[in-house]
C-alpha cells in the first residue's frame, strides 16, 4: 500500500462562518487532517451539518479555508480547477442543450475540436448507458439519468479527482443502488481517485475503501477506516451486508457519527 | 340540465371563446338594428367595416390606414429595439455588479412607477412634438421592464449553475456566454413581452396627446369629428395588431427559448 502516491492533502482545515453576515459566528470545520491517495475511493460520513460539504467545496476551490491548507500533488490550490471536478446532490445540467452537449461542456469551453472530443463523449455516453438519449433534453430523463449524466461530464473532463457531494441522496432507494453498482464498476475498472460524501452508512460501506467519519459541528475527523466491502460486492458477493464484520463495522460507524442519540 | 351540463362539459375552450366572441356581436347588431342607441354612440356594425374598407383604401386625412400604422410602428419598433439593445445589457450588468446596479436602480426605480404621459410633457419641453420626443418616451417605458427582469434573472441563478462551469474549466466571459446568457434568456423575453405591451398602450397615448398621424391620432382625430365609426375601426384594428404582436412574439418565444420554465 506504501508505494501510492499522495494526491491530496487536507491540512489542518479550520472554517469559521463570519457573524457579519448574520447571525452567530459558526465554527464548520475544525482542524481536519487528511490524505488522499491517488485511486482511493473515499467516503466521508457524517450527520447533516457536520461540515462535509464545506470540506468539498474548501477541496474543490469553490470556498476559502479560514485556516489551513489543501494541497494537490503538493502545490497549494487556489480557487477551482478543472484537475478537481465537482458532482453536485442536485445535478446542475443546463437544460439549454442536449446530454451530450452537456457531457461535452468541460472539452468544449476548452475549445477540443469536436473530431477529438466526440469519441471520448460517446465512450462516457455508453459507459453511464445513456447512449439512446444523447439527443434529449436533461429535463426530459428521470432522476438518476441526470445524476448519470452529470457524473460523464465530469469523468469526461479527465479530472484527477472527483468531488461527489451527496450525489444519490435526492434518488428513490433502486435508482441509489444501481447508481452504486455503476460508480462502484467505473471506480474497479477506470480507477479514478473519487472522494463521495454521504450520510447514509450503507452507501460509505458499499462503496468506498477508506471510510472517513466526521463529527457533528464543528465538523472534525474522528476516525479512518479502511474496506473492502465494496471489492467484495463487485466479485459479485451481493450478500456482504449480512455478514458479521460489516454489521460490526456498520454499528461501529453508527456510533461515532451519533445516529439515533437524538 | 344534465343535457346541458354534458353539452358544456364536452364543447371545447376554443369553442366556447368564438360564442362568447359572437354573442358580443350580435348584442352589437341588435342594439344598431333596433335603435337602442344613436348611430353616434354605437355606429352600425357594417359602417366600421365600410370605413375600415375606406381608410384603408383612401385613407383617413392625409395617409391610408397602412400609413397610419406604419408611423405608429416606426415610432413604437424604433423605441422597442433600442430599448432591448440597452437594457439587457445594462440590466445583466446590474445583475452581476453590485456598483452598477446602485448606481442605475435610484433612476430607473423613480421613472418605473410613473405614468409615461406624465414625463411625456418634458420630454416635448426638451425635444420638440416630432417623432424624437415619442420615440424617447416609449424607449424609456420599454427600457424599464427588461432592466427589471434581467436583474433578477441573475440573481435567480443558483450558486451551483456557476460552479458546476467553473470546476469543468470555464473563465468568466464563457460562463456569461454559456451559463447566465441561456439561463436568463426566459426570463429576459418575459421581460421583453412586458415592454411591448406596455410601449403598445403608451404610444396610442402619446399618438393621442400630440401628434399628427399614427392609430392613436387617428382615433382621437376622428372621435372629435364624431366619426365613431372610425373610432371603432381604429379600436379594433389596434386590438388585432396588438394580439398580433403579442403572438409573434410568443413564437419567437417558444422558438428561441424552449427550455422556459424546465429551469
Amino acid at each position: 500500500m506504501n508505494e501510492k502516491k499522495i494526491l491530496m492533502t487536507v491540512r489542518n482545515l479550520c472554517l469559521t462562518y463570519d457573524a457579519s453576515l448574520g447571525g452567530s459566528e459558526t465554527e464548520a470545520l475544525e482542524d481536519v487532517n487528511l490524505d488522499i491517495y491517488e485511486g482511493d475511493f473515499i467516503c466521508v460520513l457524517g450527520p447533516s451539518g457536520c461540515g462535509k460539504t464545506s470540506l468539498l467545496n474548501i477541496m474543490a476551490g469553490l470556498v476559502s479555508a479560514t485556516s489551513g491548507s489543501v494541497l494537490m500533488n503538493g502545490k497549494r490550490i487556489r480557487g477551482v480547477d478543472r484537475e478537481r471536478a465537482v458532482v453536485f446532490q442536485t445535478p446542475t445540467l443546463y437544460p439549454w442543450i442536449s446530454v451530450k452537449k452537456n457531457i461535452a461542456f468541460g472539452p468544449d469551453i476548452r475549445q477540443v475540436p469536436e473530431s477529438e472530443s466526440a469519441e471520448k463523449v460517446d465512450h462516457y455516453l455508453k459507459l453511464v448507458g445513456l447512449e439512446d438519449f444523447a439527443d434529449s433534453k436533461p429535463y426530459e430523463l428521470s432522476g438518476g439519468m441526470r445524476q448519470r449524466t452529470a457524473l460523464a461530464r465530469a469523468l469526461v473532463n479527465d479530472p484527477s479527482i472527483i468531488l461527489l457531494d451527496e450525489p444519490f441522496g435526492a434518488l428513490d432507494a433502486f435508482t441509489r443502488s444501481s447508481m452504486q453498482d455503476l460508480i462502484r464498476n467505473i471506480w474497479k475498472e477506470t480507477s479514478p481517485t473519487i472522494f463521495l460524501i454521504t450520510h447514509d452508512v450503507d452507501e460509505a460501506l458499499m462503496l468506498g475503501n477508506r471510510i472517513v467519519t466526521m463529527s457533528q459541528r464543528p465538523g472534525r475527523i474522528i476516525k479512518e477506516f479502511e474496506t473492502s466491502f465494496t471489492d467484495r460486492v463487485f466479485d459479485g458477493d451481493e450478500d456482504v451486508r449480512y455478514s458479521q464484520e460489516y454489521i460490526n463495522m456498520r454499528k461501529e460507524l453508527l456510533t461515532l457519527v451519533g445516529y439515533g442519540k437524538a | 340540465m344534465k343535457k346541458v351540463r354534458a353539452v358544456i362539459a364536452q364543447t371545447k375552450p376554443w369553442v366556447i371563446s368564438v360564442i362568447s366572441m359572437c354573442i358580443i356581436l350580435l348584442a352589437w347588431i341588435v342594439i344598431s338594428v333596433l335603435g337602442i342607441a344613436s348611430m353616434r354612440t354605437v355606429p352600425p356594425i357594417q359602417s366600421v367595416i365600410y370605413s375600415l374598407y375606406s381608410i384603408s383604401t383612401e385613407g383617413y386625412k392625409g395617409s391610408t390606414l397602412l400609413g397610419h400604422i406604419g408611423a405608429s410602428f416606426f415610432r413604437l419598433f424604433t423605441a422597442f429595439f433600442l430599448a432591448i439593445l440597452t437594457a439587457v445589457p445594462l440590466g445583466l450588468l446590474s445583475g452581476q455588479i453590485r456598483k452598477v446596479r446602485s448606481a442605475l436602480e435610484p433612476v430607473i426605480e423613480f421613472i418605473r412607477p410613473l405614468p409615461p404621459l406624465a414625463y411625456y410633457t418634458v420630454l416635448v419641453l426638451w425635444m420638440g412634438i416630432g417623432n424624437g420626443s415619442k420615440i424617447m418616451l416609449l424607449y424609456i417605458a420599454c427600457f424599464t421592464p427588461i432592466y427589471v427582469a434581467c436583474v433578477s434573472a441573475v440573481s435567480k441563478i443558483p450558486a451551483s449553475y456557476i460552479d458546476t462551469a467553473r470546476t469543468l474549466g470555464a473563465g468568466r466571459r464563457q460562463i456569461f456566454k454559456r451559463v447566465i446568457l441561456p439561463y436568463t434568456a426566459p426570463d429576459i423575453f418575459t421581460g421583453i413581452r412586458t415592454s411591448m405591451g406596455h410601449g403598445y398602450s403608451t404610444l396610442v397615448a402619446a399618438e393621442m396627446v400630440a401628434a399628427a398621424s399614427g392609430m392613436g391620432w387617428m382615433v382621437l382625430d376622428a372621435s372629435n369629428w364624431l366619426r365613431s365609426d372610425v373610432v371603432f375601426a381604429g379600436i379594433i384594428v389596434m386590438g388585432i395588431t396588438g394580439i398580433l404582436i403579442d403572438k409573434i412574439l410568443r413564437e419567437l418565444e417558444k422558438r428561441l427559448v424552449p427550455w422556459k420554465g424546465k429551469l
